[in-house]
């Protein structure tokens, strides 16, 4: 598959070598190809292309793939392999959903309801490994019931359950008995999807070609190319030398790419939140009064202008604004004094050094963040001193992830949380006090929060299939969220895209915090075409 | 009263003497030495009393001055979160020198160590000893010590683990040495002597082969710092070895090749100017000490 | 001859052997937890679920059964499978990344071969003049300045402001055929990974030849009023090739490592990029096997060395059959 031009290079070296100067002849192929061909940059190519062994919850799918349902552009679930939307039974723990017979996977042979029972089996299955086995935790079992019914027996009523009707369906032809957490198809997908995989080059490319078969129509352009660009320089490098068409890029480079006029700079909302987790074990932050008042004390506005180079919104809460579960109830102003006046009535007064203390007991404590994150290493730096402002001292750590999950000591560790979808796959495990209870849940109630009242919101929300009646739950839970206020909200990340103006029909879709290249910006990329004027 | 005097004065004396024959001895250096320790010892001792002479603080963030260039205020410019760029080099270039120092010091002794066991044993163990060296020997030190990293970093931190991955890469050339040199003092007429006298090990050690062998380990240390230095800076930058907050030469270029395009180039200039230095003057002292002490090891210590 | 390449080669997967007990030894002691590697970030992932990972992949066998396996498929060239490889065999991935690491380093030996050769022939020829001077400061300097700051700025002026030479990846994305290398893009990662060793084989070449004209044969030929660039290259050249390609045999493992920054910097997708995304995913299969192999590649590259050692200079191979 992957040929590599050694001769050419060794010609190339005793060219060099002789001094004679000899240039790339590839641009002329390159414009031949170019008609067509979408060429787009991504930081780091995706490992695995199987959906159901995919590290990447959300859209493992990469276009190869398609799930039962799957999200509009205003992130409402409809039917995708799916015939209709599903039906629940009365006790809502059997959901039936009928799928088209008219799809075929990219090897030609038609998808059966079997093949969605195998996909769900599989991921269920212990020795596949499947990072999704804990996003099911409601399914017992998906079952075959005629060549186009598939019905899910679930151990409990799951209003979000739609929310996870979305991974892509594997053909179990191909992975039947085999391993599926080493299977070749893992770098060789076969899927219903609008694009099929062409050549998968490590570390270097991916090439997609549009499926002609696919039971939408075949999707206009006709070719794609990820390549792997992982310095964020180089991507916008290619860009201005017109090498590539698109690329995500980092805020502060965006204006230099509008400056370019060949590219559409698109900014992309994203429910992908930065909140420090503020620990209740902890001698200093057990005290909500003192954790209120950390709250007012950051400069949101200001750490998205300066460390987000403008592309984010200020966080209050787990629930982004404009969700339809969205409470604007945590929305307080940046206010440094009333913090520092709250601190005064907890007990917290100013000594010598500036930092505040109490008895012998001093207003600091440490900020663990991962250390491969910049954005959240320069988010953790302004944090740090905003509390220096109001006479709180934190500590920055950087340490890797598994290093964090093992540490027993208290602290404060800023995550990244956040999805548009139902809030519940998330919001449960954060705030249940059912989380709060081993040191292996650590992505799960980290502060180990046991509030009561947090408890029966939540029981009450995931209680219902109801619309309005779980809209109250969650509003009444952002309440009881600010009251706490374990977790310190901060920032909301935008994410910036610059594509070809000569691409038309984007048209971008709000991102989870894992993503995948099946959401937001790409998320229709089956529905772009490319202009042929330009 | 005046015995302690006295006490002081002959100390006095003796650092006197000292420094005078330290004061002759470089009288004798050739310009490029000297230019490289006056570089060095000036580097040292500004990044040493950096917090004392100017009270410069590398972590105070400013939001409103976010990749500034450089100005009066602000001699090297601010990074990405406004932070002082010449405080952040300043204190990088303590950091990144103290691990790297350190670094080397472990290298020395793991070398120092296996190479004493190989000549004093002799036989079937230095013959194991060598081979394991062997071994290590004919691994990248870079690869070796990435795996190094991945594997300890989480139970040493990553100060602690760019020291056990310089230290478990540079030692062998430095372990063959020791015991080459031990192999041949064996041979000389006055260890043989001390050796058919009875001496115990320890007395061997102390008073032969330690005193003959000092020379070469301090060689070998003060060539294995720059070797440190860019160890510590290129796995920082490939964010695998400080942590990306704290001030080190290599965390400070990483930021630099984010800002680059940006506009920050200070910030990817001055951070490689100081590994550029620091590498130039030890290795010119290193070199030139070298050349003195033994000639032949250029080849052997071939870092 | 053949006696030296079959010795050699019995020996290899005895350094295999140690090679890999020590990586294996290490990786026992280290308190690093595969499971947590194989979750990756930020994942939520219950305790059970974590101990039934570790079951699928064996992680949870005693160290000895460990070992035994480890040691056993090794010996089947099975190294494993890989976390960034998306669960495929170490051995594969390695396998098709290799290639692009193959031209980079093939070229930056060949450049630093040509360049060093050329510059200590020259200086030593004009030694004591500027341009000697010149190339030993420059030597010097680059012997210093670490590698990836020097790829940094050189990325920074000729990719990036300059825009005269592609600023990542082996060949143009919109290529029909894929995977191919081409010059333009090789050019700027190669000459920074050649400057890596360029210094000390220029400066060696240079001092080489200067004892070389010491020697009686070449101060006859002197006399004789031969002129000086013609001496060098005539006399004394043929007799400094012999050193080099030792030296080169046993510099390769450098130069193999200076391929984790220098294609880290230009997004170069060999092995040495392969290593780092390896290390930053914590995926410790694939840094093994990328260590293994580079230690076979050092094995052959000395064995290479030798072999032609005795091929160019007849004496040694009289010596010793």
């Amino acid at each position: 598959m992957t040929k590599v031009h050694v001769a050419s290079v060794g010609a190339g070296i005793l060219a060099l070598a002789l001094g004679v100067s000899a240039c790339g002849g590839s641009d002329k192929d390159a414009s031949a190809a170019a008609n067509g061909t979408l060429v787009i940059a991504l930081p780091s190519q995706p490992e695995n292309l199987n959906p159901i062994a995919s590290e990447n919850i959300y859209g493992g799918n990469l276009k190869f793939f398609n799930g039962l349902l799957r999200y509009a552009k205003d992130l409402t679930a409809e039917p995708d392999l799916a015939s209709a939307m599903p039906t629940r039974s009365a006790d809502g723990k059997t959901v039936t959903v009928k799928i088209r017979d008219d799809v075929t996977f990219h090897d030609g042979t038609p998808l059966k309801a079997s093949d969605v029972a195998f996909t769900y089996d599989a991921i269920l299955d212990k020795d596949s490994a499947s990072p999704l086995a804990t996003l099911l935790d409601t399914l017992d079992s998906a079952k075959a019931l005629d060549g186009t019914t598939v019905q899910f027996k679930l151990n409990r009523p799951d209003p979000a359950f739609y929310d996870k009707l979305q991974v892509g369906i594997v053909p179990a032809a191909q992975l039947v008995g085999k391993d599926i957490k080493a299977a070749p198809f893992n770098r060789k997908p076969i899927g219903t999807g609008p694009y099929v995989l062409e050549e998968f080059q490590p570390g270097g490319r991916i090439v997609m070609e549009a499926n002609p078969r696919y039971f939408r129509g075949p999707p206009k352009i006709k070719r794609i190319v990820l390549t792997a660009v992982e310095d964020e320089n180089a991507r916008v490098a290619l860009l201005e030398k017109g090498t590539i068409d698109g690329a995500g890029i980092v805020p502060k480079l965006a204006s230099r790419v509008r400056r370019n006029g060949n590219y559409n700079v698109h900014e992309v909302r994203t429910a992908d939140a930065r909140v420090v987790a503020l620990p209740n074990r902890d001698p200093v932050l057990r005290d909500p009064a003192v954790r209120r008042a950390l709250f007012l004390a950051v400069d949101r506005e200001k750490i998205v202008r300066g460390a987000l180079a403008g592309a984010g919104e200020p966080a209050y809460g787990p629930i982004m604004k404009g969700h339809w579960a969205y409470s604007p109830v945590a929305e307080k102003p940046y206010d440094p004094d009333e913090a520092g006046r709250q601190l005064d009535a907890a007990g917290w007064r100013r000594e010598g050094d500036g930092i505040r203390a109490k008895g012998a007991k001093k207003l600091s404590f440490t900020l663990v963040y991962p250390s491969a994150d910049s954005v959240r290493k320069d988010i953790a730096l302004a944090f740090a001193s905003d509390m220096k402002k109001i006479g709180v001292e934190v500590k920055l750590e950087g340490l890797s992830w598994d290093v964090i999950e093992k540490r027993q000591d208290s602290g404060a560790v800023e995550f990244g949380y956040g999805t548009p979808y139902d809030p519940d796959i998330e919001l449960y495990t954060l705030f249940h006090s059912k989380f709060a209870t081993g040191d292996d849940d650590f992505f799960t109630n980290f502060p180990k929060t046991r509030n009561a009242a947090i408890d029966a919101t939540l029981d009450s929300e995931r209680s219902t299939l109801d619309r309005n009646e779980r809209k109250r739950d969650f509003v009444k839970l952002q309440e009881e969220l600010a009251n706490d206020a374990s977790w310190l909200w901060l920032v909301r990340l935008r994410h910036i895209a610059a594509i070809s103006k000569r691409v038309k029909g984007v048209d971008p879709q709000v991102e989870p915090h894992a993503h995948g290249f099946s959401r937001g910006m790409t998320w229709n990329l089956e529905n772009w075409t490319l202009d042929p004027k330009s | 009263m005046s015995a302690s005097s006295g006490a002081l004065r002959s100390s006095l004396n003796i650092g006197a003497r000292r420094s005078q024959r330290l004061a002759q001895a470089m009288q004798r250096w050739p310009v490029s030495v000297r230019v490289a320790a006056g570089v060095l010892g000036v580097l040292v001792v500004v990044a040493l009393l950096a917090n004392v002479i100017v009270p410069l603080d590398d972590t105070a963030v400013d939001l409103d001055r976010v990749l500034d260039g450089p100005s009066a205020a602000h001699l090297m410019g601010t990074d990405e979160v406004g932070r002082d760029l010449f405080a952040r080099v300043l204190h990088g270039f303590r950091i990144s020198l103290t691990i790297a120092v350190l670094a080397a010091l472990a290298a020395v002794t793991v070398g120092t160590l296996v190479g004493v066991l190989a000549g004093t044993m002799g036989g079937k163990v230095d013959a194991l000893v060598m081979r394991v060296t062997d071994v290590f020997a004919s691994q990248n030190h870079f690869l070796f010590g990435i795996l190094l990293l991945v594997l300890f970093r989480p139970a040493l931190g990553g100060a602690g683990a760019v020291m056990l991955a310089v230290g478990l890469t540079h030692w062998p050339s430095l372990a063959r040495i020791v015991r080459g040199e031990l192999m041949s003092l064996r041979e000389r007429p006055f260890v043989s002597a001390a050796i058919g006298g009875g001496a115990s090990r320890w007395r061997l050690a102390r008073r032969h082969y330690l005193p003959h062998l000092m020379p070469a380990v301090g060689l070998a240390f003060v060539l294995t710092v720059p070797h440190a230095v860019f160890h510590e800076s290129a796995y920082s930058f490939l964010g695998l070895g400080l942590p990306a907050h704290e001030a080190s030469l290599g965390n400070i270029l990483a930021d630099g090749q984010r800002s680059l395009l940006a506009g920050g180039w200070w910030i990817a200039l001055f951070p490689g100017l100081a590994i550029l230095t620091a590498a130039m003057t030890i290795g010119t002292l290193a070199e030139y000490w070298r050349e003195h002490l033994h000639p032949r090891w250029r080849s052997e210590l071939e870092l | 001859m053949v006696k030296l390449i079959t010795r050699r080669l019995a020996v290899l997967p005895l350094i295999l052997l140690a090679v890999a007990t020590v990586t294996f030894a290490l990786t026992e002691i280290s308190p690093f937890d595969p499971v947590e590697a194989y979750v990756g970030a930020e994942n939520n992932v219950s305790a059970e679920r974590k101990a039934e990972i570790a079951h699928a992949w064996g992680f949870d066998q005693p160290v000895y059964e460990k070992f035994g396996r480890w040691i056993y498929n090794l010996a089947q060239g099975d190294m494993g499978n890989s976390i960034v490889a998306g669960g495929q065999p170490v051995a594969g991935e390695i396998a098709s990344r290799a290639s692009a690491s193959i031209a980079l380093v093939g070229g930056a030996l060949a450049l630093v071969l040509a360049g060093g050769l050329v510059f200590g022939v020259l200086a030593a020829a004009f030694r004591g003049t500027l341009f000697d001077w010149l190339v030993r400061t420059l030597c010097y300097f680059n012997t210093a300045a670490p590698s990836f700051w020097i790829g940094l700025l050189a990325l920074y002026v000729f990719s990036i402001e300059l825009g005269w030479l592609p600023a990542g990846g082996t060949s143009d994305p919109r290529a029909v055929e894929a995977g191919g290398v081409d010059l333009e893009h090789l050019i700027l990662p190669m000459v920074i990974l050649a400057l890596t060793q360029y210094a000390w084989f220029t400066l060696f070449v240079r001092n080489t030849m200067l004892e070389i004209l010491r020697e009686d044969h070449v101060q006859f030929a002197r006399a004789q009023g031969i002129g000086e660039l013609a001496v060098l290259l005539r006399y004394a050249l043929p007799n400094a090739l012999i050193p080099f390609v030792t030296l080169i045999g046993t510099h390769l493992a450098e130069l193999i490592g200076g391929t984790i920054l220098i294609e880290s910097i230009f997004g170069w997708p060999g092995l040495g990029l392969l290593a780092l995304d390896a290390a930053r995913s914590e995926d410790i299969p694939m840094i093994v096997g990328i260590t293994l192999c580079a230690s076979v590649l050092v094995v052959l590259g000395n064995l290479l060395a030798d072999v032609t050692y005795r091929i160019i200079d007849p004496r040694v191979r009289e010596a010793t059959t």
